[in-house]
């Protein structure tokens, strides 16, 4: 059941008919049964998986909360489940790191270890729920919350179903209240939650899967699209990857708002940041956030960490010395996060080695920058700078998803080599083929003014949202029939541009020959 | 109490004007969405616009239908009122649909039925096009949606032909989605006064050099199981209906493996008191010229057009009870596409006659 699937929505208008029906008080055993539908339907086959990774969390946290009186106790405890926890996560979604790096030596060195991969179905959001478990039970262990006394309750936090899609990562802290306090009905949740629904339909399916098409094309045959292409390839991946995984954070943070249920924001206008520590901040927050809470500052707070800010204070002075342990903290955290995206090296280095590189020396080089800003008598303030200084992240993060889009991490180089090469007789057929595929001139051109303008309305709201505006409180305060014929508007162009269906090939439909 | 009850009920006020709303613009949505050539199903269309009530005569099928008969013509010469009713490819099981669609605006006092598509729909039959989503879409992309179309899709996609996306055959802007731009045509098709102005009849100046297949056989060569099934249970259907029922075959390069499926198919629709007639059989009567009349193996040209309209309106007003309707004033508006009809197929004659003279001096 996919999200932007028929079957989601009828799913989704069903359950929150039948969460309504339910007595207030009980209505989070309702969201529990419709979550453990949800991810019977996809995964059932691997659901022991899941049941036992809750079961384990449950246990320990009761024995950390209520039982045990040791720190000592309580600290193995916490070490054994979270490494069953992590252990399970790795081997379903990871393991094959290890073969594929050992292959990967042996070519290095001219020998065939010819180690096989493995092919472990995974529960569906396993690594979602796996880092929000893991949060809960670390809240319990630093006593920030008690131990939930109800095992279903865990079991409705750690298996939400919106959350299960993509994210975002919740926290028990923040979730707790609203699962099981939820407020009487009101159907200002239903109108919001449906707004939010439409317009990240819209940012999906018309401007991501539409993109996604050209973008695919390029990066399927690099040896035939080089140079611009690649350039306007990434440029799009960039639009792509943010329509498609906002949208999608939309559609689920919507969906949830119909129950009631306010999730965090995962997103929060990053292609604004001016630098890219802001735009991290801003570009999946609950990862972001999560690993700051419960890899960074934990390792930084450690005792290891501990003893190597002083060596290193001594080392190389208190100014440079106190930043090595921060960075070699922030560099675990980055590739952890590199490792989250994908069990390859290029998701190491993409997502995690050169966002490190990035900010390390954008913090080493601070000062210096802030010397040539004096000196060329830039004003900071001015909106165009702002612009430059967007546009400057932007340009450091297509960096980042060209290493990304790549077939390998050795390829990668090869790829950003061929952006310097350009074959001018490729220009027609992809016009003809991508571009304009089966449709006719005239369908081609209405379909991409309709994308551009979709493109401007998105960059419209998130310019907003930057400068703070609450761009849903201000649609809601609108003229009904404004608000109405804006959500129907983007609901047609949903329906008539977006990709999804069975697609049509008008030569399978040609009349000749009848 | 009041404004609790003004509370609850104005948004459900809104959700239902919203439905309201969103119902008409998915309908404008689907038709906009439709792809430009709307010839496929442009006859499937074109019957809404039709007055109501006032058509005598209807002739259903495919290709074999509407490049055949031409009710302009048919209309001058005979004062017939006609309607080819008629999609490419069509499939003999969309037949009872078909009429059922008909007789939710017209009354005619007969529906001629193409009976090559009992021919052309076994697989393993000479020349055959068996069913497909293409010859179900033909027609069904020309319907409006209704319980009529909705038990076709029901009974047929997923059961005769395979498809995954059933949803996209009742709603078709899943299927065209994307491809399509708002337009004139597409405007009235909406608003159902898009007008087929030769009522169907497609005009074709081409032409193929054959030459007639000679036999003469009675023998009898069985359809499939499912054809028989679907040629019986509209025998069943059309006998509940007060109207008479036409079987036809029209002028093609008949083979003799065709007659006798033909005479399989001629036996059991005798056997329910209906006429059929086999065209093949009256070439020289009808004047036909296999060299100059056809324009492929399977469809006749404007010039056969023009001698099989003239045979089976005679026939037709010999069989049957058909009223004379070209001095009543209420039919008067057969007459408005009458002087375009007459350039257009002068135009067509003259082409054609090029051709023919080129072929000639080849």
């Amino acid at each position: 059941m996919t999200i932007t699937s028929l079957n989601f929505f009828v799913f989704l208008g069903l359950t929150t008919i039948v969460y309504y029906l339910f007595p207030k008080k009980y209505r989070w055993i309702s969201l529990l049964v419709f979550s453990l539908a949800f991810f019977s339907l996809a995964s059932i086959e691997v659901a022991g998986y899941f049941v036992f990774g809750v079961a384990t969390i449950y246990i320990s946290s009761r024995l950390i909360g209520e039982k045990l009186t040791t720190q000592k106790a309580k600290k193995a405890t916490i070490v054994i489940a979270l490494a069953f926890n992590i252990a399970m996560l790795f081997l379903l979604k990871y393991i094959n790191i290890i073969p594929n790096t050992i292959n990967g030596f042996g070519e290095l060195f001219n020998i065939d270890f010819h180690l096989g991969t493995i092919n472990l179905i995974a529960p569906i959001g396993i690594s979602y729920y796996t880092l929000s478990m893991i949060s809960y039970l670390v809240d319990v262990y630093w006593t920030t919350i008690p131990a939930e006394k109800n095992f279903f309750k865990v079991m409705l936090f750690s298996c939400y179903y919106p959350c299960l899609i993509s994210g975002p990562f919740i926290r028990y802290t923040q979730m707790k209240s609203e699962f099981f306090d939820n407020g009487d009905f009101e159907w200002d949740n239903i109108f919001k939650g449906f707004h939010r629904v439409v317009y990240g339909l819209l940012k999906k399916m018309v401007i991501a899967d539409n993109l996604a098409i050209i973008v695919n094309a390029i990066f399927a045959d690099t040896d035939v699209y080089s140079g611009p292409f690649i350039v306007i390839g990434v440029v799009f991946y960039a639009l792509q990857i943010y329509c498609d995984f906002s949208g999608c954070m939309d559609i689920v943070i919507g969906a949830s708002k119909l129950y009631g249920v306010k999730l965090p924001e995962n997103f929060e206008s990053p292609f604004f940041s001016k630098n890219l520590s802001e735009f991290w901040r801003r570009w999946h927050i609950t990862l972001g956030s999560w690993g700051k809470d419960y890899i960074m500052y934990p390792l930084l707070k450690s005792e290891a960490f501990q003893k190597l800010n002083k060596k290193s204070k001594k080392k190389f002075g208190k100014k440079l010395g106190k930043k090595i342990p921060v960075f070699l903290a922030i560099l675990i955290l980055w590739v952890i996060i590199g490792i989250w995206h994908g069990a390859s090296y290029k998701y190491i280095f993409a997502a995690g080695i050169l966002p490190w590189i990035y900010l390390t020396s954008s913090e080493l080089l601070e000062e210096s920058f802030v010397k040539l800003r004096n000196k060329l008598k830039i004003n900071v303030e001015s909106k165009w700078f702002h612009i430059f200084q967007s546009l400057r992240t932007l340009f450091m993060m297509c960096i980042v998803w060209l290493f990304a889009l790549a077939p390998s991490f050795t390829q990668s180089f090869a790829l950003i080599a061929d952006i310097f090469k350009f074959d001018p007789t490729v220009v027609d057929p992809f016009i003809s083929e991508v571009i304009m595929g089966d449709h006719t001139l005239y369908a081609v051109l209405f379909k991409w003014a309709v994308i551009v303008v979709t493109m401007l309305g998105v960059a419209i709201v998130d310019y907003l949202k930057y400068n703070n505006v609450d761009v849903a409180e201000k649609f809601n305060s609108c003229n009904h029939i404004f608000r109405f014929a804006l959500l129907i508007a983007m609901i047609g162009v949903t329906l008539m541009f977006g990709v999804y269906g069975p697609g049509f090939v008008p030569a399978d439909f040609i009349y000749g020959g009848f | 109490m009041k404004e609790k009850l003004k509370k609850s009920v104005k948004p459900i006020i809104r959700i239902v004007a919203f439905i309201l709303v969103f119902a008409f613009v998915f309908v404008f949505l689907t038709y906009t969405s439709k792809p430009g050539d709307l010839r496929n199903s442009s006859r499937i269309y074109g019957l809404y616009a039709e007055k109501k009530n006032t058509l005598d005569v209807v002739n259903i099928g495919g290709s074999a239908t509407f490049v055949y008969y031409a009710p302009l013509q048919a209309w001058e010469n005979h004062g017939i009122v006609s309607y080819d009713y008629a999609a490419a490819g069509v499939q003999a099981e969309l037949y009872k649909h078909m009429i059922e669609e008909v007789l939710k605006t017209q009354s005619p006092e007969l529906i001629v039925i193409d009976a090559r598509a009992f021919q052309y729909r076994d697989a393993e039959n000479d020349g055959s096009q068996p069913p497909s989503e293409f010859t179900y879409r033909t027609t069904l992309d020309g319907m409006r949606l209704s319980m009529n179309k909705i038990r076709f899709i029901n009974e047929n996609v997923g059961t005769r032909i395979e498809d995954d996306d059933k949803l996209s055959y009742y709603l078709d802007l899943i299927k065209y989605h994307g491809h399509g731009y708002p337009n004139k045509d597409k405007m009235k098709l909406m608003l159902g006064i898009y007008k087929e102005k030769y009522n169907g009849f497609f005009l074709e100046a081409k032409n193929q050099e054959l030459t007639k297949c000679e036999f003469n056989t009675t023998d009898k060569r069985p359809v499939s199981e499912d054809t028989e099934k679907v040629l019986v249970d509209l025998l069943e259907y059309i006998k509940q209906i007060d109207c008479e029922f036409l079987f036809t075959v029209s002028p093609y390069l008949e083979k003799e493996e065709h007659k006798q499926t033909f005479n399989y198919v001629e036996g059991i629709i005798k056997q329910y008191g209906y006429n059929f007639l086999d065209a093949n059989d009256y070439i020289e009567e009808m004047g036909i010229d296999y060299s100059t009349d056809f324009y492929d193996e399977k469809h006749v040209n404007i010039l056969g057009a023009t001698k099989y309209t003239d045979f089976l309106s005679r026939y037709m007003i010999d069989n049957y009870d058909l009223p004379d309707r070209s001095d009543d004033p209420a039919y008067a508006f057969m007459n408005d596409y009458v002087d375009e009809w007459h350039k257009d197929i002068d135009a067509s004659k003259e082409k054609l006659s090029e051709i023919l003279e080129d072929n000639s001096n080849e």
